[in-house]
């Protein structure tokens, strides 16, 4: 055993024999590396983010449809379906796209009945609105990227952004931020309550969505009920509205097939790249190939065996992927952690900025990290195994030729 | 017979026009404890000759024998067990440019099982006994070719080898240092380890038992010094 | 000497130990983050599920339950589907709710 030891020592002594050739190899295997370990810690990051979202949401999502597309649904459908039996809570809501400001920012902002608020949150900077009535200006809490693209901070007040043809006080204050790692649809969101998005929006007693949330086991019967036996008038005044539900369970049955999806797509990505790196690693494998063909010459020439060569070159091809596995698994904590996914991040979600100033959700788990050992691994003994292993299948003079 | 061939033939690029005959026929044995020394001209085939009895190489046609045993018919395995019972100096030294004198001599005794103090014990003794004690930790490439000769020798010597094979052993010494590894030869001769030498130097031919020449890959006996 | 062996052991080492550090950190941060999710998903009645950050190209990259179908997604094409940019760019990719791709008769 401890011959053994020390025989694969001397193989972490051949990667400082040959500088050049490790050099390239490991550089080779992180190129190969740190985009699959990001890519995958970010859709990791991404889908754990969207289960949470899926759990913590309402149990039912209702909205208006026509014509086949989503649209609003009269305040009095709350009611409705409030009334149907297993029904706990029912929570209009308004969810919306504004642009905002010189540069036309593009921003989503939700509106939510004051009474939904709690007093405090400790995903939010500075305030909520408030929960009673209170004159005075809209309270919005901004999302991280909005907030520095106009250069507000709690307290700020934001001039009329948005035209209708009712009265009233149209300046609006910033009285939170949603904090920087809270999830990153957070980014463009503008959080406020439900009369002030109503009037922004200039759309009375109209909501775009119904949170509806169910005694347990009831959600089925709620959806149908809710599917099948309410329609409204439609807001227009003709034809009517059909009602559509979204439940928990459909989000969560989502996750599974993106999950497959992303497979599919890593594993184009990674075979391509896969066939490259091992492409480069063969053209590398030159690099010093005479030089290390006789090195293999001189060791079996001197009562080194087939079995003893192939063991130092298996150690050095292991230490050689270990250490770039581990240096790439770091590279990709460093672009993430610290350097909040630099360039990489607007890749994966659409709306982000080359360097986006919130925490970009990110998984880093141990079987990706093991999995990029293990195409290290292949990788680095494709470049190496073989032509050890030919230089040492030969005679000792032939290899030392 | 220590070490024996019969009907020995190694041709490269056999069966084309370019055929070389390296060596035709060669028919040589060696008791244990004798002194063999090879001589001959350039290309007469003395280095292709070391290297077959060394078991470096295959032979195109004819046996090898070690101890009764054909090499011919060895696994990797026992061949590598074979070259482990012998030592071989390289006329072109043969080190690993990047490893250190002290690696290149201790990395042969590492799949021997020699624990590592032990390596390194006789790795300095050696090169002490060479005058390159303070070169322990230089790297091969960085020493003169006199000295890559001598750290050639303390490798082969370091595996207390039953026979050494030395291909010019003293074509890059110096006389006082050539004189020295002749004594040292001499010395492990009297102690039984076997000799097979090729040589044109005078001195290494006055340590023989016996002297083979090799002309066009042809042995030719000679009588005894 | 053989002790450059045992240097790049120890730095091998380190670098698997440095690696271990970022994955126990990392399953310890998330700790932090899951308690901002909540909150935010409380406030706001659960928003956002996709790879976008908002609704201008696509409300369905953004949050499914906004709109339960991409209407830039097209396919079959040979070879595969033609993706809607905003939301199939990223490998974060979901197919549409069911009973979502587009009008469909009132229940019986």
């Amino acid at each position: 055993m401890r011959r053994l030891l020390e025989i694969a020592l001397t193989g972490l002594v051949a990667i400082q024999l040959h500088p050049l050739r490790s050099l390239v190899s490991f550089v080779a295997v992180l190129v190969v590396l740190v985009p699959f370990l990001v890519g995958v810690a970010l859709a990791q990051g991404l889908e754990a983010d969207a289960e949470t979202s899926a759990r913590l949401g309402a149990d039912l999502y209702v909205k208006g449809s026509q014509f086949g597309r989503p649209g609003p649904l009269p305040l009095k459908a709350v009611d409705a379906v409030r009334d149907i039996r297993g029904v706990t809570a029912v929570v209009p809501r308004i969810v919306g796209a504004v642009v905002l400001g010189k540069e036309a920012v593009h921003a989503v902002l939700v509106g939510l009945p004051r009474e939904h608020f709690p007093e405090w949150a400790n995903g939010v900077e500075g305030e909520l609105p408030f929960r009673g009535q209170r004159p005075g200006p809209h309270e919005l809490v901004l999302g991280t990227t909005l907030a520095r693209r106009l250069g507000l901070k709690v307290g700020d007040m934001i001039p009329p952004f948005y035209h209708n043809n009712r009265r009233g006080d149209r300046i609006s204050r910033v009285v939170g931020i949603f904090a920087a790692d809270a999830p990153s649809w957070q980014s463009n969101l503008i959080l406020t309550t439900f009369e002030t998005a109503a009037a922004i929006f200039d759309q009375e007693k109209l909501a775009t969505d119904l949170l509806v949330w169910c005694r347990q086991g009831y959600e089925d019967t709620v959806s149908r009920t809710i599917a099948r036996e309410l329609s409204f008038p439609s807001p227009v005044g003709e034809g009517i509205v059909r009602l559509r539900v979204t439940a928990r369970e459909d989000l969560l049955a989502l996750l599974p097939r993106s999950l497959l999806h992303r497979e599919g797509i890593f594993t184009l990505h990674f075979v391509l790249a896969f066939v490259v790196g091992i492409l480069v690693l063969l053209v590398t494998s030159g690099v010093g190939l005479a030089e290390r063909r006789r090195e293999v010459g001189i060791l079996k020439a001197t009562g080194w065996q087939t079995d003893e060569v192939l063991l130092r070159h298996l150690a050095e091809s292991f230490a050689l992927s270990l250490s770039a596995a581990c240096a790439a698994l770091l590279l990709a904590w460093a672009w993430l952690r610290l350097f909040g996914g630099y360039g990489i991040a607007s890749f994966f979600l659409a709306g982000a900025e080359t360097s986006p100033d919130f925490a970009v959700p990110f998984r880093l788990t141990p079987i990706p990290a093991l999995l990029a050992f293990v195409l290290a691994f292949v990788i680095v003994l494709t470049g190496t195994l073989y032509s050890a292993w030919r230089a040492a299948a030969v005679p000792p003079r032939e290899a030392m030729r | 017979m220590f070490l024996e061939t019969q009907s020995l033939c190694k041709f490269y690029r056999a069966g084309t026009r370019d055929e070389v005959r390296a060596l035709d026929d060669i028919s040589v044995g060696v008791e244990r404890g004798e002194v063999l020394v090879v001589v001959g001209p350039s290309g007469s085939g003395k280095t292709t000759l070391l290297a077959l009895l060394g078991a470096l190489e295959r032979p195109t046609r004819g046996h090898i024998f070690f101890e009764g045993r054909d090499l011919g018919e060895c696994s990797d395995v026992a061949l590598a067990r074979v070259r482990r019972r012998m030592g071989f100096i390289f006329q072109d030294f043969s080190l690993i440019p990047d490893l250190s004198a002290g690696e290149n001599i201790t990395y042969p005794l590492i799949p021997r099982g020699v624990p590592r103090a032990e390596r390194w014990r006789r790795a300095e003794e050696l090169l002490s006994r060479f005058g390159l004690g303070g070169k322990l930790t230089a790297r091969a490439r960085e020493l003169s070719g006199g000295e890559q000769q001598r750290v050639a020798v303390a490798r082969a010597l370091a595996g207390e080898p039953e026979v050494v094979l030395a291909d010019e052993p003293t074509s890059n010494l110096d006389p006082v240092t050539g004189q020295g590894l002749l004594d040292l030869l001499r010395e492990l001769n009297a102690g039984g380890t076997t000799l097979i030498l090729s040589s044109h130097d005078p001195a290494v031919i006055s340590l023989a038992g016996r002297v083979c020449e090799l002309e066009g890959g042809k042995l030719r006996a000679r009588p005894n010094q | 000497m053989e002790s450059r062996g045992i240097r790049l052991l120890v730095v091998l080492l380190l670098l698997v130990a440095g690696a271990t550090a970022v994955l126990v950190r990392e399953g310890r941060a998330q700790d932090q983050r899951q308690a901002h999710a909540e909150d935010f998903h409380r406030l706001t009645g659960g928003v956002g599920f996709g790879p976008a950050l908002d609704l201008s190209g696509c409300a369905f990259g953004f949050d499914p339950r906004l709109d339960g179908t991409c209407a830039e997604d097209f396919g079959p094409v040979p070879g595969g589907a033609c993706f809607c940019p905003r939301h199939a760019g990223s490998v974060f990719f979901y197919p549409p709710l069911p009973g979502e791709e587009g009008a469909h008769a009132s229940p019986p």
